[in-house]
């Protein structure tokens, strides 16, 4: 394998529920390696079930590494939009603030590290990176 | 240039398989790790990435055309293919 010296900008999307699937672990894995590689990465965009790893109401073992830990920490640590869709995010349960008065809900549910976005936001990671990554349920 | 296939399914495997170019690359990831027990890719090479084998026992158990990468190397593949094909 021939290493190159480029630094490329990255875009990975999230499309399995952690817990249920090893997509959100294997693209936080994936995005650890890629920035350690001094490559940028703009926006994670979390889909289907991935949204649930935005769930703010989940309380994880201590002792048991957690997806959702690991993307907040990378992504405050590197700038990164945590981006979850709209659509996907509503059905699930997964609110923000803005959302649950819109919708009369008794509690937000969204963590507050991701931000709720459309699916332009998607087109938008995918049409701005040069590389981009989808991790599958 | 040539396409990364990423499959995470084992059964997924053949499927991709039978529509990849003859100049792109494999990579088994997840519990597509297992089809490298038995994956013949002759010409195309075929990876697997190493946190998902050692999780499941296989280091003993790959066919020798599989190449063993770390996440560091799955990273330098993504950038050295374009796209990159997900398949489940």
């Amino acid at each position: 394998m021939i290493y190159g010296l480029a630094r490329m900008i990255f875009g990975i999307a999230v499309h399995g529920a952690p817990y249920g699937s090893q997509a959100s672990a294997s693209a936080l894995r994936f995005a650890e390696a890629a920035v350690a590689a001094g490559h940028s990465l703009h926006r994670v965009f979390f889909y289907h079930d991935g949204v649930n790893t935005a769930n703010g109401l989940m309380v994880p073992p201590q002792d048991d590494p957690s997806p959702q830990q690991g993307w907040v920490t990378l992504a405050e640590r590197h700038g990164i939009e945590l981006a979850v869709c709209i659509a996907a995010a509503l059905k699930r349960g997964l609110v923000n603030e803005e959302e649950r008065n819109r919708y009369g809900l008794n509690a937000a549910s969204l963590h507050p590290a991701f931000s709720i976005v459309g699916l332009g936001q998607l087109i938008d990671a995918i049409g701005s990176s040069d590389r981009f990554v989808t991790f599958a349920a | 240039m040539s396409t990364l296939h990423v499959i995470n399914k084992a059964n997924a495997l053949p499927a991709c398989l039978s529509v990849a170019g003859a100049h792109d690359a494999l990579l088994l990831i997840e519990d597509g790790v297992y089809a490298g027990t038995t994956a013949r890719s002759p010409q195309r090479p075929l990876y697997a990435l190493a946190a998902d084998v050692d999780a499941r026992g296989l280091n003993e158990r790959l066919g020798p055309s599989v190449t063993v990468i770390s996440d560091a190397e799955f990273v330098q593949l993504a950038v050295d293919h374009q796209p990159i094909v997900s398949w489940r």
